[in-house]
């Protein structure tokens, strides 16, 4: 008997097999009512703003943007249910008129158009084109609510904005709210995009939601649950409740979606749904990869039950290649190398930890003690084999050291306690290797509190390398070279200026707080009343680059895009200081000097005047 | 265009050439062997000398030319020798300096070297600015002679023309100054926007003083009068692409980038409308409808079918200039006093004035030379010659800028094909986009601008069903985003939804 089997089926749903259909909140919804479950309880961070717009004495149309799996129809539906709608209705298409679904509440009638490309071209003319008229007219009763992504909006209003101004008026109200982010009030539509919302927040909503569902209980009487081996998807769940470890896997999941979202890597709430039900389901020999309650009898008999290891679902190591690549979050977290990525410590640990006496506590601690996923049997088999033979072909490329030793890393990076991380630092198993101390300069300053002020200088060394072409060691200005002729160039000789970072003069160089949840590198030439100072902002990529340049890193082995990248900015810095100029006037003297760079053997730059008498 | 066969073809005053034939249909003259940069650089010679650029006919202009400077810049090959460690003391390395220097072959009415001593007393920092002046050079790399160096053009003194120097004296002998820059004027000039052209250039350039280009004032010391030149011949009085070349001018000018950041992106989308100039006229001249295009195959891991298109787009294109001489040579047929000439007594002299009325050729000593059987021999003699020629430079020309702008490549494949290069994508952005544009409005912009063919939008008319098919394309322009979001130019919002966007958009608050 598989007492839980319709909920495990139901949550195999949202796993990377679920084809990216456009009715997909609807396929989800029938299922979930096929297997009688209740429904997930999924984070709505905007939800209650948007009916306080549609409800307000002055109530104003909604537009719901955001890309694919941000939950746009979602929340269609929600409002509908909030403004009165019946649940039964939404789904039935005779209730909808030309594809709207209209229900009246206040005297006013809001229509809801839930996916603006099922609506024919034809008709989402006019619909536009009517909307825009309401817009403009502060005596009509109609509301809206509209949910398209923005290349869709785009789409749609294009062929209408020539014929009407109200529609160029409201078009530029839309486009100015989605991509500044900033509240118009001339046009009544309040734009919500969904991608803004952080995605760590989401991914702790969408855990819990998950995680904790009441429907989990029906495992406890499974016989499944009572063998030697442990049912792996209850097992899975357990860990990502944090029974073992505390809470560092699911701690390392937010983490991870942070630096996405530092990235500007948007990670809709669709995605994290599909990681979460891979996450627990997840396994190489399953059908679509993903586990039922049938399958899990035999991977317990045949002892494949660490093909399930949810640390290695995390990455879609149970996925095929191609399939990784089509799911856009394992293709992103493809690109952290996880796995691939290690420090000699680490693989130490690893590989020599089972026997050497030095090693061997910490292994226990932190590998042995886990007999499901950690202390595998093919693991044990690949480490002894690797160390006796230096090469362990069997044949299955699934029992080969490097996929085992893989396996192993991804999961001490979900796993690796607090209290260990000076000694074996997990993100030395990424390509972030400074991501805990970018995490914890954001985190400082959301709380208000200033960044440390070596973090400034760190950067600054790095961008020293990076703007002079040279292996500087400075840290308390920033050289300002150019070649004289174009700033891109890589030969710098000519000596500008060099801002100090500690504040003087109206010069500084910090670390600030960009809302709502960022940093930006800034450059201050004057003070910010005489002269706006130049930000960059840092992304988790760029902060990397800057630090690993800084510790020695050649500026064109990382990254190339990253070095186009801070050479721009360069660029930007160039043109501040030529306002300065400006601004200050030009000292004329009784010649002309040049100033040319000149580094010294300590790695310092001292400018070497030449002058030249009229 | 239509051709006037009442008047006779209008050769400028002075004009020295055998024949009027590819000076019809591009004027007089553009030449492949003057690259971008250096068309660039004849133009501000020009301008410097008429900054009103309201001239627009019989065009006249003193170039400067710096000799002194050049000498010791590019003439100058003793540093070696005299920059020793332990150093020689300033008083010795300069006696010694001036010594070498009388050895080099110069005109004799320059300014004094000696000069230079009180300028700049110690020898190591000369040795050091001169460096940096070489090391600063346009197309630095060259092996031209050293009177054919150019330093970066930081401002008026650092503007000077092309030379063949020798002991006699020093004279322009349109090796690299080939008139390309005289034409680049004329057809500033002739476009709706040459004040606001004239006014931005003197704005970005000229207004403000730069210390490098007063140095270069002072290694040149006083400069004696220049000698005054007549420019070449521009056909056509108004035209389209002299209006779309003023508006990018424009637009680049007034872009918020350092000084000379904006120099590479304007050097090489001149390039690319004097390219677009010779293609049009070639076509029109060939007779045909259609504009030419360029097909272009964004590079990518992969093979990609559009490869095959951007190959014979460039063939196709190459083909044109000279399907646009025999085209016109032929025409003269369509001249009802050819067909009098042939029923003349004297119907190979008849014929030879009509052809010397169109094309300045042949003249009697040509005609006597030759053994001219029938008027319609000496018509195929003249194509022939009229080929040949064109074969050794203007044919040349396609080829050669497509090159130098970035545009056609061998990458990956041993034939040529259009393959913009990042350089090119660069400017092209820095040329068309403010602060942000649609993806798909970009590459319509590029198409109408242009001629670009790069996505699916676009492509239907120019592939035929075995080469490629539209995904093919839709895949090209998939590439362009990543090659543009790579260079940090293109930022998505959400599905179906990206923008071409500057870098930090010029704003300092940043949206990115």
């Amino acid at each position: 008997m598989l007492p839980n089997a319709a909920w495990i089926n139901f949550l195999r749903k949202y796993g990377p097999s679920a084809a990216n259909d456009n009715m997909y909140d609807e396929t989800i919804e029938q299922s979930r009512k096929r297997a009688g479950v209740e429904p997930l309880l999924l984070p709505t961070p905007y939800l209650n703003d948007a009916f306080v717009c549609l409800t307000q004495d002055k109530p104003i149309s909604v537009i719901l943007s955001g890309t694919a799996g941000d939950g746009k129809t979602y929340y269609c539906r929600q409002l509908w249910q909030m403004l009165g709608g019946k649940a039964e209705d939404w789904a039935d298409d005779s209730q909808a008129t030309q594809g709207m679904y209209v229900v009246s509440r206040d005297g006013r009638q809001i229509h809801i158009i839930k996916d603006l490309t099922e609506v024919e071209k034809g008709i989402a003319k006019t619909i536009i084109a009517r909307m825009s008229k309401d817009f403009a007219d502060p005596s009509s009763n109609r509301l809206y609510v509209v949910a398209a992504n923005h290349g869709q909006l785009y789409e749609q209003w294009l062929p209408v904005l020539a014929t009407s101004p109200a529609a160029a008026a409201a078009w530029k109200s839309i486009e100015d709210q989605l991509v500044d982010g900033e509240p118009q009030t001339d046009v009544p539509v309040r734009v919500f995009d969904l991608s803004k919302r952080p995605s760590a927040d989401s991914m702790k909503a969408v855990l819990d939601a998950v995680l904790l569902h009441p429907r989990w209980n029906l495992c406890d009487g499974c016989e499944l649950n009572q063998q030697s081996t442990p049912c792996p998807i209850v097992e899975n769940r357990r860990r990502l409740l944090g029974d073992q470890n505390g809470a560092v896997f699911s701690g390392r999941l937010q983490q991870l979606m942070e630096l996405s979202t530092q990235n500007n890597q948007h990670v809709p709430v669709r995605q994290q749904l599909m990681l979460v039900s891979n996450i627990l389901l997840g396994h190489a020999d399953a059908k679509d990869n993903l586990m039922s309650c049938a399958d899990v009898h035999s991977f317990q008999t045949n002892g494949t039950v660490w093909k399930a290891s949810p640390y290695g679902n995390a990455v879609g190591e149970n996925l095929s290649p191609r399939k990784r690549r089509n799911r856009e979050i394992f293709e992103k977290f493809e690109r952290l190398g996880l796995g691939h990525e290690t420090s000699n410590r680490l693989d130490r640990l690893l590989t020599l930890g089972a026997d050497d006496p030095d090693l061997r506590p910490d292994y226990e601690m932190l590998v042995a003690s886990d007999p499901v996923y950690g202390n595998t049997v093919p693991w044990q088999a690949a480490q002894r084999a690797y160390l006796e033979n230096g090469d362990y072909d069997i044949g299955d490329e699934a029992l080969a050291f490097k996929t085992q030793i893989r396996l192993q890393r991804q999961r001490l990076f979900f796993t690796l306690p607090a209290e260990k991380s000076k000694q074996y630092a997990a993100w030395d198993l990424t390509v972030y290797q400074n991501a805990e101390m970018f995490l914890g300069v954001l985190d400082s300053l959301r709380e208000g509190k200033p960044a440390p002020p070596a973090l400034a200088r760190t950067l600054v060394r790095g961008l020293n390398r990076i703007f002079t072409g040279e292996l500087l060691e400075m840290h308390d200005s920033l050289v300002l070279a150019t070649a004289g002729s174009y700033s891109q160039s890589r030969t710098n000789q000519l000596y500008e200026a060099e801002i100090a970072v500690r504040p003087t003069r109206g010069e500084a160089i910090i670390v600030v707080h960009r809302d709502p949840r960022g940093a930006s590198l800034r450059v201050q030439l004057m003070r910010p009343s005489d002269l706006e100072p130049v930000d960059l902002f840092l992304t988790c990529l760029r902060f990397e680059f800057l630090v690993r340049v800084s510790e020695g890193a050649l500026p064109s082995s990382f990254s190339l895009e990253c070095y186009e990248d801070i050479l721009a900015y360069k660029s930007q810095v160039l043109s501040a200081l030529q306002r300065r100029r400006e601004i200050e006037g030009e000292t004329v003297g009784d010649g002309l000097t040049l100033r040319f760079i000149e580094v010294m053997e300590d790695g310092r730059v001292r400018p070497h005047a030449v002058e030249v008498h009229l | 265009m239509a051709t006037d066969y009442d008047k006779p073809a209008e050769m400028p005053d002075g004009f020295e050439g055998d024949y009027w034939i590819d000076e019809q249909i591009w004027g007089h003259r553009l030449y492949d062997e003057q690259t971008p940069w250096l068309t660039l650089l004849e133009f501000l010679t020009v301008f410097q000398s008429d900054p009103s650029l309201m001239t627009q006919d019989n065009l006249r202009y003193r170039p400067q030319r710096q000799l002194r400077l050049r000498n010791v810049v590019f003439n100058n090959p003793f540093f070696t020798e005299l920059v020793r460690d332990p150093p020689l003391t300033d008083a010795v390395a300069w006696d010694r300096w001036l010594e070498l220097m009388k050895g080099t072959v110069t005109p004799s009415n320059l300014p004094p070297l000696t000069e230079l001593k009180s300028k700049i007393p110690r020898f190591a920092d000369f040795a050091r600015l001169v460096g940096y002046l070489r090391r600063t050079a346009i197309e630095g790399n060259s092996n031209k002679r050293w009177s054919s160096k150019f330093v970066f053009p930081f401002g008026r003194h650092s503007l000077y023309e092309d030379l063949r120097v020798s002991e006699n004296g020093a004279s322009n002998d349109r090796r690299f100054f080939a008139r390309n820059g005289e034409l680049l004027y004329l057809m500033l000039a002739r476009s709706g926007k040459a004040d606001q052209v004239a006014s931005e250039l003197q704005r970005r350039f000229f207004a403000q003083p730069d210390p490098t280009d007063d140095i270069v004032g002072i290694l040149q010391g006083s400069a004696l009068p220049a000698e005054e030149k007549s420019a070449g011949y521009l056909p056509y009085k108004r035209l389209p692409e002299y209006d779309t070349l003023a508006d990018d001018w424009i637009f680049l000018l007034g872009q918020r980038l350092p000084k000379f950041d904006v120099l590479p992106y304007i050097v090489t989308m001149t390039g690319l409308h004097l390219l677009i100039y010779f293609l049009r006229r070639a076509s029109a001249t060939a007779g045909r409808v259609d504009t030419p295009v360029f097909v272009c195959e964004i590079v990518g891991p992969r093979r990609s079918a559009v490869r095959d298109v951007a190959l014979s787009s460039f063939e196709s294109n190459q083909a044109l200039p000279r399907v646009a001489v025999d085209t016109l040579v032929k025409s003269v047929v369509k001249d009802p006093r050819w067909s009098e000439a042939l029923n003349d007594p004297e119907p190979i002299n008849a014929a030879a004035q009509v052809l010397a009325r169109h094309f300045n050729w042949p003249d009697d000593d040509e005609l006597q030379d030759m053994n001219c059987r029938s008027p319609e021999h000496l018509l195929e003699e003249l194509l022939s010659r009229a080929l040949g020629r064109h074969k050794q430079h203007v044919g040349k020309i396609h080829g050669s800028w497509a090159r130098a702008i970035g545009l056609s490549s061998r990458r990956g494949s041993q034939r040529v094909r259009y393959a913009p290069t990042d350089a090119l994508l660069k400017a092209l952005v820095f040329a068309n986009v403010q602060s942000r544009m649609e993806f798909k409005d970009f590459l319509k912009r590029l198409y109408e601008r242009y001629g670009f063919v790069i996505g699916e939008q676009h492509a239907a008319s120019y592939i035929t069903e075995d080469q490629a098919d539209l995904e093919d394309f839709a895949e090209n322009a998939m590439r362009l985003e990543e090659r543009l979001t790579s260079l940090g130019l293109m930022h998505r919002l959400s599905d179906g939804c990206a923008y071409v966007e500057l870098p930090f958009r010029g704003r300092s608050h940043h949206r990115e």
